[in-house]
């Protein structure tokens, strides 16, 4: 199983001037691969930073404009459904905790940048939780999943509850109590989370502490199932990481956090293949202190086989015969890191079940 | 509502406004929503557009462009439509309360 | 190179391998399918339309498929694509060459949004657009198939694409799409037009391509300036009757028939705002269709 040669967008988040010496063909493909893997916002971002934007042949100029203008119209409304969340969690007196994409668009993040996705999700105290849902049905949000099985599934050993959408607006919301499920064999305490959230400067809003950031990030993305954004949760991490790392003593703390969190392994991770895959600067030192709780060197080699592959696009372009079974098995593994396996089978044929009738699946 | 009362646009130019003879359309920025407004409505925006206003300098402004029956209301009318238009976010009203 | 300079081999040969390459108005869009009727479509209605070569950028990949190489062979149902994504159910394998251009239509309003996207048709003559908004049944196309029909340019019977940039209207000439009566009436109207094969029993009812002329996909890059702005209604029976409208009203149901005006926000609010500035606004009802071109010739003087 050789590796896929590394996609042309890769290269050009590591190096956006690259593109300027692309060929007509190559733009094409450039532009394809960031649509399909949900980044022609943020490659956009990257030639509008780097001054580049006026270089562009006009033909990919126009799709990132295009999708840039879809982009700032998301952000207006994600500013407005925030606010609506703030009003409706002031009258029960929780403070509002941002998390994931709504947490860097509020804290001002790199990673915010060409960052769209459909749900705004936030973090409350498990013990608020049954508060913080009723504030929200009184808002005019509903809960979107009636199906019971899904319903018992949430509560019983998920770290939300099932999305909450909102009938006028129809926007989506995921309350969490941690940032992973309880089943989890790693599970942070999310008093931990919550004890060292920041306050964005000016307004009564809160989102985790930078090293927690990246952290759930992490988490987030090498726990996940399905990788159909894998790449761009890759760059999130990527962006992340050089923000943060010109704070003082960063990655010492990232370190220790990790640790603390027991979030070690995913860090692991993330340090690695966003090294790896996008260049990001991590410090040798730093690379080969988390690498202290690597799997060894034979496990290591597979799960490289695996991710390299996973986190490329989903696209005709960048997959080669072992991606599917690659994506497959990287399933099959998250199940496994959330779930006692006693649980996981009868889940996992559930949802074969749910795909073969034609479902919807969660 | 007091005379006194100071009757604007929402900040940051949230508010846009295209005026046509004796209607205008508002676009909200925030919430995405358009609004068509005629009549007292768009004299009452042409005006707050220009300059902060009183609802007392409202009042004054709309008997100079307008004309009414001896029996319409037209305290009540203002009233009713400010009361609108900032529950829909077009603008916002605050109490002058002497320093 | 016009497609018309291929041989039918050598189109469906490029349709079954990586694709046949089309400049439609602005867009460079590749399809590829299988599919006879989508071949015998492009054949018979495309003709004028420029084919690049393979070191051009595409704007849209698409593909006209039947879901999976089993089914292939029942020949049930076809797949729209674009570059791999499925955005529609599959239709039935005889609305193929309708597909592609509901497809096409996706792909432009959803792709676009460095132009206002307008549910409307629009025309020219003289140096000015005439713009149709519609909801189905205003019988823009209809409008649209007849003006084009007595020398007036066709920029799109389907969408107008408003430049965010210049307020100019970009054209995408394409096939005129007419549905059920419509289909009689311009046959009666202008027996010389050449339309499609029509498909029956798609979920818009019947539908007939009209093949657009040559002499505007020609000038399919050509940008008009908006000039009216009119609101069709057909009304069996009724009168000719020409409405003036007021600009914010128009602006209102201007901004009800784009495809994208909510995701434009205020460059969306302006650029209705500019373009209702910029046009004479009517309402207009009509049952007859040679007062209609008439009427609008005289406007357009």
């Amino acid at each position: 199983m050789k590796p896929p040669q590394p996609p042309i967008l890769c290269s050009v988040l590591i190096e956006p001037r690259l593109a300027l010496n692309f060929n007509l063909h190559q733009w094409d493909l450039l532009i394809r691969q960031a649509r399909s893997a949900n980044l022609l916002v943020r490659l956009g971002y990257l030639f509008d930073s780097t001054s580049l934007s006026n270089q562009l042949p006009a033909q990919p100029l126009a799709h990132i404009k295009s999708a840039q203008a879809y982009a700032d119209r998301f952000y207006i409304s994600l500013q407005w459904e925030i606010n609506c969340i703030q009003n409706a969690l002031t009258a029960v007196n929780v403070p509002l905790v941002l998390l994931k994409g709504s947490a860097y668009f509020i804290a001002e993040n790199k990673a915010a940048k060409g960052r769209l996705f459909s749900d705004v999700d936030i973090l409350v105290p498990e013990d608020k939780l049954l508060e913080v849902e009723m504030a929200l049905i009184k808002a005019g949000w509903m809960t979107n999943t009636l199906d019971p099985y899904d319903q018992k599934y949430y509560r019983q050993w998920m770290h939300e509850i099932p999305p909450l959408r909102h009938l006028k607006r129809q926007t989506s919301i995921d309350v969490h109590h941690n940032i992973l499920p309880k089943t989890t064999r790693f599970c942070p305490d999310a008093n931990q989370l919550l004890a060292n959230s920041v306050k964005i400067p000016e307004q009564n809003i809160w989102v985790l502490a930078p090293e927690d950031r990246v952290l759930h990030s992490a988490a987030h993305l090498f726990h996940e199932g399905e990788f159909t954004q894998g790449l761009r949760d890759l760059s999130d991490l990527d962006l992340l990481l050089k923000e943060f790392s010109t704070q003082e003593n960063f990655w010492a703390s990232l370190l220790q956090r990790a640790d603390e969190l027991q979030q070690q392994i995913p860090l692991y991770y993330a340090l690695r293949y966003s090294h790896h895959i996008l260049q990001t600067p991590v410090p040798g030192h730093v690379l080969k202190a988390s690498q202290q709780q690597s799997p060894n060197r034979l496990k290591t080699a597979l799960i490289d086989a695996l991710f390299l592959r996973a986190l490329m696009p989903i696209h005709d372009s960048c997959d080669n015969r072992w991606t599917g079974l690659a994506r497959w098995l990287l399933f099959v593994r998250s199940h496994w890191l959330k779930m006692p396996v006693y649980l996981m089978i009868p889940h996992l044929l559930r949802k074969a079940y749910r795909r073969a009738t034609g479902k919807k699946q969660h | 509502m007091s005379g006194a009362c100071i009757i604007t646009l929402p900040k940051n130019r949230l508010i846009c406004c295209r005026f046509w003879d004796n209607e205008c359309v508002l676009y909200n920025q925030l919430t995405g929503e358009t609004h068509l407004i005629d009549d007292m409505g768009t004299e009452i925006f042409r005006l707050i557009s220009e300059k902060t206003a009183t609802r007392t300098q409202l009042l004054q402004s709309l008997h100079s462009v307008f004309e009414w029956d001896i029996d319409f209301d037209v305290e009540e009318v203002l009233d009713n439509l400010i009361l609108q238009y900032q529950k829909l976010g077009l603008i916002v009203v605050t109490e002058n309360t002497p320093a | 190179m016009k497609l018309a300079t291929l041989s039918k081999k050598a189109v469906i040969q490029a349709l079954n391998n990586d694709g046949l390459r089309l400049k439609v108005g602005g867009f460079n869009v590749c399809l590829s399918s299988p599919v006879a009727t989508v071949a015998d479509h492009l054949l018979g209605l495309y003709g004028a339309f420029d084919v690049v070569d393979h070191t051009a950028f595409i704007d849209f990949y698409t593909s006209i498929a039947p879901p999976s190489k089993l089914r292939r062979f029942f020949r049930a149902n076809v797949n729209f694509s674009f570059d791999g994504h499925i955005p529609f159910k599959p239709l039935p394998y005889k609305q193929a060459s309708a597909l592609f251009e509901w497809g096409l239509n996706w792909c432009i309003a959803n792709h676009s949004h460095h132009y206002l996207v307008i549910h409307a048709a629009v025309v020219e003559r003289n140096g000015q657009a005439f713009i149709f908004p519609g909801t189905p049944g205003s019988g823009k196309s209809t409008l649209c198939a007849a003006l084009v029909s007595r020398g007036w340019r066709l920029l799109s019977d389907e969408m107008t694409l408003l430049s965010v940039a210049d307020g100019w209207v970009y054209p995408i000439p394409r096939p005129i799409s007419l549905k059920n009566r419509s289909l009689d009436v311009i046959r009666d109207f202008a027996p010389d037009v050449i339309m499609g094969p029509v498909i029956k029993n798609t979920a818009k009812g019947a539908i007939g391509h009209v093949r657009p002329p040559d002499d505007s996909v020609n000038l399919g890059e050509i940008p008009v300036q908006p000039a009216k702005l009119i609101f069709p209604s057909y009304l069996k029976g009724s009168k000719t009757e020409l409405t003036p409208l007021s600009k914010s009203r128009a602006l209102l149901k201007v901004a009800e028939n784009c495809f994208n005006y909510n995701i434009l926000g205020l460059q969306g609010f302006n650029s209705v705002g500019d373009l209702v500035d910029a046009s004479d606004c009517y309402e207009f009802k009509y049952s007859n269709l040679e007062e209609a071109v008439a009427l609008f010739t005289e406007l357009a003087h």
